[in-house]
């Protein structure tokens, strides 16, 4: 072969290996700037600028704020002045710096001879305490030796005093000079600190500020490759182990690096900031280390959810919490779905769905608004009764409708039918949601059937209807006084009577709390005088699992009440026609009902053997039991049935894909389909080619979009992804116990309890006559005296009309309660003795005198003693005290009653200061013992309260108080009396929430 | 567009697709003299021409081209994991078209009584420096580039942690087994998945021993090699590379069947009741149960599957076959047989389930033996 034989042109692969070197070399740089431009750098950038400039502002800010301040005028004209002094003085304070450097020499001169003269002597004494010690020979040589240079040490010790004296009797002089200067420097600086702090700060960050030498390395240190030592761009992450990402296999503890980007999140002064440099907007409850969940432990995908690893906009799953939102981030960061992240951050509006997956267990959890009212949403439409939900297991009851055990007792047929048809044509808000002609595709077939199945439900709801004895009513009862009884006895603590708004109101916990139980219009057209007398003589008796308490009503109280409701009628809805019964139509649901269990020969058969009654009987029982009527209602031959929906538990987390869309065409998100599922629940069966019995068959409850999206904040945060606190410490689970009682009883419709409820109070003229603030109760009442008051409620506050009802939880359910008080109050020893008090000592002679300067009689019954004023300011009776109060609270309610029970018109008794007990005639306006006392305020409230448990009479005084205003009434209430300015404000402000 | 949306969702239906390209594979690759006159005749000799690759590429571009206006196939097609297959397909048309350009050239050379190209190439050396070594580096460094680039451009296909309560819809196994996964449609787990990927493993082993034919031995031709070329292009480009692409682009939930620019409907349902021979045979045909003797009951499939593996051998070994019988020998031609066979299984075996639903030859469930 020749030698220049080639298979290719050297000199054009030659041209070929320049060009794809240098395609190489860049791609290589590009790969480097690819990895080196991330958008959070330019992030932080920002926020250094923004940084800068806030504290720059805030500086001058400050700055000004200083100059203007008097302390800083001052400090500065003494400044100014101390330096004129002595500048006056310099030549005299120039000599004398003079001589004190000539004393420093010398000084530093005889303390170095002193050195070396001590060590000297060391090794002396060291080598005679040798001699002594091993040979002995020369140790009276080297004793004097060690003499003679002791001798020197002390001298120069001497020196080295007398040189010390010197400089500080010279550093004492100059300062007698400068001194005025030093005072008047520090003060300026110490007023200018501040401004010092923001300076310093601002040589850190802002460039223009900083030194040259700063400057370059804060340029270089985030250059490439440089920048893994210490960059100032780098990301931020937190690391929690104690919470993990469930990654099927293993749990993986969270890494959140949104602070990278998120910088001003826990620093205030950000409030005003542009996205993503915010403030968090509740501090106090998140991210700094002094509130409930510090960001190092919680980090932010705990709450928000989210990918905490992203580190820019769409790797850190942002949720749009509109779909304008969508278009706009879209365009502006290029957003899509991270639909791989299973956990994507909640949209903004369902943030609080984060809460639940540690406050699971409680009732209420604080903070949460929307969450808070999700769940009572929730609950009122009882969703737990046809999905299990586990954590009302126990809690709430699972049937929260009317028992339908009797209802022939209760109601007719035709109203039953108009009812179950479209309950909300009878009440606008009611809970009970629409079974029939909800899906918008609906024909005339379709309606046909629907009238059929109600037919056939009300059928046997009424043939297995069980009798029930109504209570005879004694007489007729007078409208006016159930009028008067109702707005008054405390039934509008849960119950409304009002026309029901065409378009409802948002629901607020407390309104949630006033519709406990149904709005009670229309109750004409409902059921009959005589139920209701029965009823309300003894709900349990009708419905024992009702939540209904008896109110002890009188049979003259119960036909007023009675008489009362039964005349609101609601015509319109009874006027609604009803279509006949049709056979055939019914054979067919009958048929179709038979099939799903039976061959087909079977069903024939069989429905050839049904007349027409046993039709309606053997469909209403399949339909009832298709809808699911029994999670809701005790209905006869469906005392043990079974919730009918998926268990809601982890429905937050479910995959996507688990979702049935159908032929929708809403987005596929998890959200879009739980808001659809709960706005329009069947409407997944669109165009779905079905059986009647074959589809959705959730009802429609009517909800606005307002109230879906609440739920659906309900739902995402029943997830899955559990991080409750375990174990959670006794005193928490007694306190969470007893607000799932207080929750399920609505005690808060009445009480004012954690400074939230009380609704009833919009009803009163002052609060004095409703129903009392629970405020300290677990410091306030023993025990034993609340578990009787429970059980059998007696008259404590002699003018109120307003009745605390039997609710008959029994034992175990009291004592949980009274723990929650306590515990809620920190008051935790169980048992605690009886108060004894010596009736001979001073203090409760002193006591003695004040109770009869503060003239408790004016207002207290004293056993069956009546107070000297008028029933409108008449309070507990104090021979009851010993019975039902502590005495410490009884010590701390004196002291302020106001802080106890705002508003309450308990004055703070009157106790002598101690110039009161030293004026002249002291002796006969306060007597001996409280004069003795010295004005001691502790022991002479001591001895009122030793005073008021010595008051001896009768404790349950109710039959009197009874008597007496059966024969008085209670004109007070009637608001003739002017209410005092701060009832309005109270009114106003504190009791409705 | 529309209309030739709707045309290509039709014809890639699997039972249309296969069986044209089964039809069509031989007049591409034509077996015979016959094949090779309608092979001329329909000018798809061009396709190994340079005017050939040129249409075939922009043919192909332009399909992906018109597709990825597509909402639904750009979905599929820009998936960072079927990228690749995009790639491969025109990889595969590419090195196809360079070694049949090659070989129709020395075909030509050789009708005419020249030798092949490669002919002239010296026989003793090898121009390693600076060409091959140079060359090599090169191209070395452009698929470093085209790496980077791809590694830039598409981010890596990471999908949620995986979870065993919860499988993706539809599952797919990674590209290069799709073709298994395909064949798990059609045969038992133990065939598809264990016996045939050996036999597939030992046949292409074996291929060296029993392709002797010295023709075209150091260069490339098709005219005097046209059977092996067939058979392993049936094999390589119809049961293999097809089936990557059916999987890929169109298999959707559930392991149905879309066309590129079908919506993947969950929802979407197939027949998919099948039967076994037995079931075919005792119930349908003679309208009794079926017997409770397991090698009673599956006697027909035995007899089938003996047969088709015991009969066809000799059968062709005295028809079509006849020249390479005589080559090979007794256990040559035995084992090349055997493995024609089996890969002839798969194609039939689709079209026994397409036209009678059949689900297996023979089933024996109670020893997890089914054919």
């Amino acid at each position: 072969m020749e030698r220049q034989e080639r298979h290719y042109n050297i000199l054009r692969l030659n041209k070929l290996f320049g060009i794809s070197s240098i395609f190489f070399l860049a791609l290589l740089i590009w790969t480097f700037a690819d990895d080196y431009d991330r958008t959070w750098k330019d992030y932080q950038r920002e926020f250094r600028r923004i940084d800068s400039e806030l504290t720059a502002q805030l500086r001058t800010e400050e700055q000004i704020r200083i100059e203007e301040s008097a302390d800083y005028q001052t400090a500065s004209e003494e400044l100014t002045k101390a330096t004129a002094v002595l500048e006056s003085q310099a030549e005299d304070l120039k000599v004398l710096e003079e001589q004190q450097k000539r004393i420093d020499s010398e000084y530093y001169k005889v303390q170095q001879e002193l050195a070396f003269s001590k060590s000297l002597y060391d090794v002396a004494k060291y080598e005679y305490e040798a001699a002594i010690s091993h040979y002995g020979g020369h140790a009276e040589e080297q004793k004097r030796k060690m003499d003679q240079l002791g001798a020197d040490v002390h001298q120069k010790t001497l020196a080295v005093q007398e040189a010390e004296a010197q400089l500080a009797e010279k550093k004492k002089e100059i300062g007698a000079m400068t001194s005025a200067l030093d005072v008047a420097e520090k003060t300026v600086s110490s007023l200018e600190r501040q401004v010092e702090v923001y300076s310093r700060k601002l040589t850190t960050i802002d460039p223009g500020s900083m030194t040259i030498g700063n400057r370059v390395a804060t340029a270089v240190r985030d250059l490439p490759v440089i920048d893994f030592m210490n960059p100032y761009l780098k990301i931020n992450q937190i690391i929690i182990p104690d919470i993990t990402d469930d990654m099927n296999f293993v749990q993986m503890p969270k890494v959140d690096r949104c602070t990278t980007c998120h910088l001003g999140i826990d620093k205030p002064g950000f409030e005003d900031a542009p996205q993503p440099y915010t403030t968090h907007p509740d501090l106090d409850l998140f991210l700094t280390s002094s509130s409930a969940h510090p960001m190092e432990e919680y980090g932010c995908t705990s709450c928000h959810a989210g990918r905490g690893r992203g580190t820019d906009f769409v790797t850190a799953s942002h949720s749009p919490s509109s779909h304008e939102q969508e278009e706009e981030w879209v365009e502006k960061y290029n957003w899509n779905e991270m639909h791989h992240w299973e956990t994507p951050m909640y949209p903004s509006q369902y943030t609080e769905a984060g809460c639940l997956k540690c406050h699971s267990s409680q009732p209420y959890i604080s903070g949460a608004g929307d969450l808070n009212v999700g769940l009572a949403l929730f609950e009122k439409l009882s969703c737990n009764g046809c999905h299990l939900v586990e954590r009302y297991e126990g809690k709430l009851a699972q049937r929260v409708g009317p028992n339908l055990s009797h209802l022939a007792s209760k109601t007719t047929r035709e109203w039953a039918y108009r009812w179950i048809e479209a309950p909300r044509k009878f009440r606008e808000n009611t809970w009970m949601p629409h079974f029939f002609n909800v899906a918008d595709w609906d024909d005339e077939e379709d309606r046909a059937r629907a009238n059929q199945e109600i037919h056939s439900i009300v059928d046997y709801l009424f043939d297995k209807s069980a009798p029930f004895d109504l209570a005879a009513m004694p007489r007729l009862g007078n409208v006016e006084r159930g009028e008067y009884l109702f707005n008054n006895l405390g039934c509008k603590g849960c119950h409304k009577l009002e026309p029901e708004p065409e378009q409802a109101a948002s629901y607020t916990l407390a309104s949630l709390r006033q519709e406990h139980g149904p709005n009670l219009t229309g109750l004409g057209s409902k059921t009959s005088q005589e139920w209701l007398f029965s009823w309300l003589k003894d709900p349990k008796k009708y419905h024992p699992g009702t939540p209904m308490p008896n109110l002890r009503l009188s049979d003259v109280e119960a036909a007023d009440l009675s008489n009362y409701l039964h005349g609101f009628s609601n015509d319109p809805f009874m006027a609604s026609p009803i279509s006949p019964v049709n056979e055939e139509i019914q054979s067919d649901i009958a048929f179709q009902l038979l099939t799903k269990m039976n061959s087909d020969r079977v069903a024939r058969e069989t429905l050839a053997s049904m007349d027409l009654a046993e039709m309606l009987d053997y469909n209403g029982e399949k339909l009832l039991q298709y809808y699911g009527c029994a999670g809701c209602h005790l209905i006869p031959g469906f005392e043990d049935a079974k919730r009918i929906g998926v268990a809601l538990d982890g429905e937050g987390s479910k995959p996507l894909t688990k979702l049935d869309f159908g032929y929708t065409s809403i987005p596929h998100t998890k959200i879009d389909w739980f808001t659809q599922k709960v706005k329009n629940p069947r409407s997944f069966d669109l165009n779905k080619v079905a059986g009647p019995y074959d589809g959705l068959k959730m009802p429609d409850f009517g909800l606005t979009d307002e109230e879906v999206e609440k739920i659906v904040t309900v739902i995402l945060a029943l997830n899955t992804n559990d991080n409750r606190e375990k174990p959670v410490s006794a005193a928490r689970s007694f306190v969470e116990e007893g607000q799932w009682i207080i929750k399920k009883n609505n005690c808060m419709g009445c009480h004012l309890i954690e400074e939230r409820g009380g609704d009833i109070l919009v009803n009163y003229i002052a609060p004095e006559y409703a129903p009392p603030n629970l405020n300290t109760e677990g410091q306030k009442i023993q025990p034993r005296w609340l578990l009787n008051f429970f059980e059998k409620p007696m008259s404590v506050r002699p003018n109120l009309l307003v009745r605390m009802p039997s609710f008959h939880l029994g034992e175990e359910k009291w004592n949980n309660l009274i723990k929650y008080f306590q515990y809620y109050d920190g008051q935790t020893t169980p048992y605690e003795g009886d108060y004894s008090q010596r009736e001979n000592s001073v203090a409760f002679r002193a006591g003695a005198k004040l109770h009869e300067m503060g003239a408790c009689n004016n207002c207290h019954y004293y056993g069956t003693i009546q107070p000297l004023q008028d029933p409108q300011t008449w309070a507990p009776n104090l021979a009851l005290t010993k019975e039902r109060l502590r005495p410490d609270w009884v010590d701390a309610w004196m002291r302020d009653p106001q802080s106890i029970m705002p508003g309450t018109k308990m004055p703070k008794p009157y106790i002598p200061s101690e110039e009161e007990l030293s004026i002249a005639d002291a002796s006969e306006i306060y007597g001996t013992d409280l004069m003795r006392l010295a004005g001691d305020e502790e022991t002479m409230v001591r001895g009122l309260t030793d005073y008021i448990y010595a008051i001896p009479g009768k404790t349950d005084i109710s039959a009197e108080i009874k008597a007496f205003f059966n024969e008085n009434g209670y004109g007070f209430l009637e608001g003739e009396e002017e209410t005092d300015d701060w009832d309005e404000e109270w009114e106003e402000e504190e009791w409705q929430d | 567009m529309e209309s030739f949306k709707n045309f290509i969702d039709f014809l890639t239906q699997p039972t249309l697709m296969l069986t044209l390209s089964m039809v069509t594979f031989p007049f591409f690759f034509p077996m015979n003299d016959w094949l090779e006159k309608w092979n001329r005749r329909l000018r798809l000799n061009l396709l190994w021409t340079n005017a050939g690759l040129v249409v075939v590429m922009i043919g192909l571009t332009l399909f992906f081209i018109v597709g990825v206006q597509d909402d639904e196939f750009r979905l599929i097609m820009l998936k960072p994991d079927n990228v690749p297959i995009v790639g491969l397909i025109f990889l595969v048309y590419f090195f196809m078209w360079l070694s049949m350009k090659q070989a129709s050239d020395n075909d030509a050379l050789l009708s005419v009584g020249e030798k092949p190209n490669e002919y002239h190439d010296p026989d003793e050396k090898v121009l390693v420096w600076p060409d091959l070594v140079y060359v090599e580096f090169i191209s070395l460094i452009l698929c470093t580039c085209l790496l980077l680039v791809w590694s830039i451009g598409l981010d890596a296909p990471l999908e949620e942690p995986a979870n065993p309560a919860s499988t993706p819809n539809p599952s797919k196994a990674p590209w290069y087994f799709l073709g298994l996964q395909e064949m798990l449609v059609y045969f038992d787990p133990w065939l598809a998945g264990v016996v045939f990927p050996t036999i597939i493993i030992f046949g292409l082993m074996a291929m060296p021993y029993l392709d002797n034919n010295p023709e075209g031995s150091g260069y490339y031709q098709f005219k005097n090699r046209r059977l092996a070329i067939s058979i392993y292009m049936f094999g390589w480009i119809i049961l293999w590379v097809l089936l990557i692409i059916i999987g890929t682009f169109l298999r959707g939930p559930n392991w149905n069947f879309f066309g590129p620019f079908e919506y993947w409907d969950i929802h979407k349902l197939e027949p998919l009741t099948n039967i076994n021979l037995s079931e075919i045979i005792y119930i349908k045909l003679f309208n009794t149960g079926l017997p409770s003797n397991i090698l009673v009951r599956e006697i027909f499939g035995f007899i089938i599957v003996f047969g088709y593996f015991l009969v066809f051998p000799p059968l062709l070994a005295k028809t079509i076959l006849k020249r390479l019988y005589l080559k090979l020998g007794n256990f040559g031609y035995g084992v090349f047989v055997f493995l024609l066979l089996c890969m002839l299984s798969l194609p039939i075996k689709m079209y026994l389930r397409w036209i009678f639903n059949l689900k297996y030859l023979i089933a024996i469930p109670e020893f997890f033996f089914n054919i």
